[in-house]
């Protein structure tokens, strides 16, 4: 082979140029400490490198979305532990004056500690979180969950949650596809509006009742007639206490249970069993020796309002009205309204020996119809479109009654030297209006409810915290795999680098030496 | 009888040869670095009947065979080497640092993300409209570089042509001087320098050469045979841009001529060729840019934000409105399904919840604007092929599921506009207002809750939805696929490149084998020409000598 000059040079040009190439990449990638500087470098590698970041940018979000996840929860779970707290110390307030020691004014301090209590409630209940939306507020971050109204005096009167939903959920990203719950819904923790056990109201109603005013200890059961103002029939009339266990009072003197066995025998009572004020104060008072509370009937007043009245060209006979079970016959037929309202009080009053009402003019073309003894008002009208008719509408019924119908009850108040509470047990609650023992009583036992309620929330604030650290501990894992993975696929093995690096460069070392011996060469040197 | 003047004659003439033998070595040895040339040889011959030695001609020492292949392989390795630096260039668009598409594209993803936890964050509103923007800006980017690398290939070979117009023209000048000289003397030189700029006119376009009787050579394009020199004449070659696609055409004369080898194919066929890479990277990110709109769309306009709008106009324009939406000239025409709206007052409260039925092929936007218009608390209209909805005084507008596409198709209630890489940016109500960023769905009953993320969430899970490449590909692994894609062909390109110049220094090797000045062998030659110089100078002495004694005899 005949070499010449040009190709040697040409040559070597060529190898010290490849070398001095593998030298300056592996120079360049020494300096950057990456193994993967352009694409071609390795090009699958290059896309799993952005595979990989992908899941490791997800992986990362995920972490924070657990972590705050876990600080809402946290503050959730801390908000309940106040909320129980609180509850447990409202209790603890209510035990106290539920006692009979208690004066007045011990109890209006307590009162006082239960309405911060309540304002403490409200205030964790509307909670906000540091970006400003409600930890309760489910989706509606813009909006307090609840809103309270609050009386002349400033006093919280009722709490009511937002209108537009407190209960969706909000949740955040935690794993592919998995999405965990960051709070804990309003209504779980202080419970619906509709329930007895409604957070808000039992404070409420426990303020109240050690709020009242001492003026004896007193309490006055409401008796609901049997039909309201319009002549519809009333929800839960009282139906007496004729079953055993209807009515439980526990007095200074003891408990007993009170029952009204002997309608037949309540004197005054026009209507059987007898559902009245006077009979009822009756029956209680058969136990008072037991209980030590003492009733007292208090008068049924049935009121007539203005418009009601027909006080033209009616004429009464037996039969068209009748009042505790006594026939008025009046003649109203003067064409003075007035006048006939006049005429039809005194006919009432006429017969008041009988039938225990008196009547009286109200303003405009009213009038009352009192029973002051406490027995019932009934009524009983003619069937049809007839005067009877008439004559019911004088009481302003739509729908006059055709059989005899309690319109008024009177109340029955109990008094006793010390505390006591009555507690009622029939299902349909004729009975209505607590005094203040009972009140904190039943305060006392909603408390309880209000207590239990609190767990719930509590225990899967506290399983959900307990997932989302497992969650957390395998994000964390992967997090280290992936890192791994893109070490791997990405940086360089330094030493290894290094090492390659020094061989090129003994490598570009020995070809510069030989070359250059190698061009040095020439027959120039040996001719003379 | 032969006269002893005659053997004088002949020390003369070998003198004479001699002397130009060592001038031919010296030649040789003055040009041993020139590129190009090629060594030269005296040609000594015997002058019968011993008449002593002549130089018959002084000859190039070439190998024609040689001379063709490596034309071609100049050609193919600057064809390889070339396309080896435009791919380069093409992957440092894609180089891996970091902050590429992918590096926007999670930002996107973490923004919604974060914004899916607190979507009243007017901060995180901000940010994330910040990433969008900054996805959009970096679509644009990429497309713009490879828009300027189109541009720039174009020019590049703009200055190409002109090259070999210039080179052309210098052959054909050569081989007028050559012919002229009509072999006397032989015009080595002259031929050396047009085979330089043969050989620098292979590298820019492939060409194959035939040479002539009369010692000038013909030059023809490798691969299509158009003739570009031929004896003193030159053709020229012309180059323009494709109005309609944008493509390189070369012309010589009215004849399209297409580069085989050398730079000028490299550029025509890494720039527009549509599997080429240039090409293909373009096609893909316009792939990647659509489908980020339409994916990102569709969710968002499903959504509604904190803030609802009073009125909203289409963005993107119909062709017709009694045409079929789907053949309506929409970028992103509606499907079947339903599009809700719902009109809410001051309050929030639900006035109106509409749910507009679309049929694929069937309804047409003024359907649409019929459905909508047809409800009290709406106003719909139709100007200049947009759609244009207002709500009743004092009520607003939100959007609800859109299984049809309808919203998003008509430029209504989006996060992006555009429908490629070139023409992507955030749509200017959402930019205006980060608060229009819909986050939020409707309720089952109409109603909007703010601290609703579960649009942003939906919008978070495209990352992990397969929407590229017929459902079989995330966003995030097509871009990987597309970097992949532009990698495979820098590595390939690479090796070709290798390969090629591997091939060029073998047959450049093989031709100065042949061809080369080794100057070693001219050394030797020297010294030999200066014996055979001094033997003939000897021989003239002798003679000369001789003849003194034959004159001797004579006085």
């Amino acid at each position: 082979m005949r070499v010449t000059n040009l190709s040697i040079g040409a040559q070597v040009l060529r190898e010290l140029q490849r070398g001095l190439g593998a030298m300056a990449r592996r120079q360049d990638q020494l300096a950057s400490g990456r193994r993967l500087l352009t694409p071609s470098d390795d090009p699958a590698a290059s896309a799993r490198v952005i595979v990989t970041r992908d899941r490791r940018a997800a992986v990362e979000q995920w972490a924070r979305n657990i972590a705050e996840a876990r600080d809402r929860l946290g503050s959730a779970d801390q908000t309940i532990q106040s909320l129980a707290d609180a509850v447990t110390r409202a209790r603890e307030l209510a035990v106290q004056g539920n006692n009979a020691t208690l004066d007045g004014v011990a109890r209006a301090a307590l009162a006082r500690e239960i309405d911060q209590i309540l304002e403490g409630a409200v205030a964790l209940a509307n909670e906000q979180r540091p970006r400003g939306d409600f930890l309760f507020g489910g989706q509606e971050s813009t909006r307090p969950p609840y809103v309270a109204a609050r009386d002349a005096a400033g006093r919280i009167t009722a709490v009511t949650p937002n209108p537009r939903g407190i209960d969706a959920e909000r949740t955040a990203e935690v794993d592919d596809d998995l999405l965990v719950s960051t709070g804990v819904a309003g209504t779980e923790v202080f419970g619906a509006p509709a329930d007895t056990s409604y957070a808000f109201a039992v404070l409420i109603r426990l303020r109240d009742s050690l709020d009242a005013d001492e003026a004896g200890v007193v309490q006055t059961l409401g008796l609901t007639a049997d039909v309201d103002g319009t002549g519809a029939a009333a929800a839960g009339a009282y139906l007496g206490v004729d079953a055993a266990g209807d009515l439980e009072i526990a007095g200074p003197a003891g408990t007993a249970f009170v029952r009204l066995t002997i309608p037949a025998d309540d004197p005054v009572s026009t209507t059987a069993p007898a559902t009245s004020a006077i009979a009822t104060a009756a029956a209680i008072n058969d136990a008072t020796a037991i209980t030590g509370v003492t009733a007292v009937a208090t008068p049924a007043v049935f009121t007539v309002p203005s418009a009601a009245g027909l006080f033209d060209d009616i004429a009464l006979a037996a039969g068209d009205l009748v009042l505790n079970g006594v026939d008025v016959v009046v003649n109203l037929t003067t064409g003075n309204a007035a006048a006939n309202r006049d005429t039809f009080v005194a006919a009432v009053n006429a017969l008041s020996g009988q039938t225990g009402v008196i009547a009286a003019a109200g303003a405009g073309l009213g009038m009352t119809l009192t029973a002051s003894d406490g027995r019932n008002i009934a009524v009983q009208t003619a069937a049809g479109s007839g005067p009877g008719s008439v004559a019911g509408e004088i009481l302003g019924f739509a729908a006059p009654p055709t059989s005899a119908t309690v319109v008024a009850r009177g109340s029955v108040r109990l008094s006793a030297g010390e505390l006591f509470t009555t507690t009622e047990f029939n299902a349909t609650g004729q009975v209505s209006g607590e005094g203040r023992a009972g009140g904190i009583g039943g305060a006392l036992a909603d408390l309880a409810d209000v207590q239990d309620r609190l767990l719930e929330p509590q225990a899967l604030v506290g399983a959900r915290l307990s997932w989302l650290d497992l969650l957390e501990e395998r994000g964390a894992a992967e997090s280290v795999d992936l890192a791994a993975t893109l070490s791997r696929l990405e940086d360089l093995d330094v030493p290894r680098a290094v090492q390659e690096f020094e061989q090129t460069k003994l490598a570009y070392e020995a070809a510069l030496a030989s070359s250059a011996s190698l061009l040095r060469l020439s027959l120039l040197d040996f001719l003379r | 009888v032969t006269s002893i003047l005659r053997s004088l004659d002949i020390g003369g003439r070998a003198l004479l040869a001699h002397q130009q033998v060592l001038n031919t070595v010296g030649h040789n040895l003055a040009n041993a670095a020139t590129p190009g040339y090629t060594r030269q040889r005296a040609e000594l011959t015997p002058l019968p009947p011993q008449r002593g030695v002549e130089v018959a001609e002084i000859i190039r020492v070439r190998d024609v065979f040689l001379d063709a292949a490596l034309l071609e392989e100049t050609g193919r390795a600057s064809l390889a080497g070339t396309r080896h630096g435009l791919v380069q260039r093409l992957e440092a668009l894609f180089a891996d640092e970091g902050v590429g598409l992918d590096a926007s594209l999670a930002g996107v993803f973490q923004a919604v993300q974060d914004l899916s936890i607190h979507p009243t964050d007017p901060a995180l509103r901000l940010v994330t409209v910040q990433e969008a923007e900054q996805l959009a800006a970096a679509f644009r980017q990429v497309a713009g570089r490879l828009d300027r690398m189109s541009a720039d290939l174009a020019a590049d070979a703009g200055a190409r042509v002109d090259v070999v117009n210039r080179l052309l023209g210098q052959i054909a000048e050569l081989n007028e001087r050559i012919v002229a000289l009509r072999g006397q003397p032989v015009p080595n030189d002259l031929m050396d320098q047009r085979d330089a700029r043969v050989s620098e006119l292979a590298g820019q376009l492939g060409v194959v050469v035939s040479v002539r009787d009369n010692g000038s050579i013909g030059v023809t394009a490798a691969g299509s045979g158009i003739m570009l020199v031929e004896g003193a004449r030159a053709a020229t070659l012309a180059m323009s841009v494709d109005p309609g696609t944008g493509r390189l055409a070369f012309q010589v004369g009215d004849a399209p001529l297409t580069p085989a080898t050398g730079a000028l194919a490299a550029i025509a066929g890494t720039r527009d060729d549509p599997a080429g890479p240039l090409q293909q990277a373009i096609a893909d990110l316009d792939a990647l840019a659509r489908g980020v709109v339409e994916e990102f769309n569709r969710v968002h306009a499903s959504g509604t934000g904190l803030v609802e709008p009073a009125a909203v106009t289409a963005l993107d324009a119909v062709t017709s409105a009694a045409a079929p939406l789907t053949a309506a000239g929409l970028d992103f025409p509606p499907g079947t399904g339903t599009a809700r709206i719902v009109v809410h007052d001051a309050g929030g409260a639900v006035l109106s919840d509409l749910s507009i039925p679309v049929t694929a092929g069937v309804t047409t936007l003024e359907d649409v604007r019929a459905a909508l218009d047809g409800d009290p608390n709406l106003t719909a209209a139709i100007s200049g092929g947009r759609l244009a909805i207002t709500a009743a005084p004092g009520a607003s507008l939100a959007f609800g599921a859109d299984s049809a596409g309808l919203f998003a198709g008509l430029g209504i209630n989006r996060l992006f506009t555009g429908s490629d890489a070139r023409s992507m940016a955030v749509d200017p109500d959402v930019a205006a207002n980060p608060a229009r960023l819909a986050t939020a769905r409707l309720d089952a009953d109409g109603l909007v809750h703010p601290g609703d993320g579960s649009n942003a969430l939906a919008l978070a899970g495209l990352r992990t939805a397969k929407v590229l490449s017929g459902g079989t590909e995330t966003l995030a692994g097509f871009y990987a696929g597309l970097v992949a894609r532009v990698g495979t062909a820098g590595r390939q390109a690479s090796q070709a490149s290798e390969q090629a110049a591997t091939a060029l220094a073998l047959t450049q090797s093989f031709h100065a084998q042949v061809s080369g000045v080794s100057t070693d062998e001219e050394l030797i030659a020297l010294t030999q020409a200066q014996h055979a110089y001094a033997a003939a100078a000897r021989f003239v002495t002798t003679i000369d000598e001789v003849i003194q004694t034959l004159l001797a005899m004579a006085s």
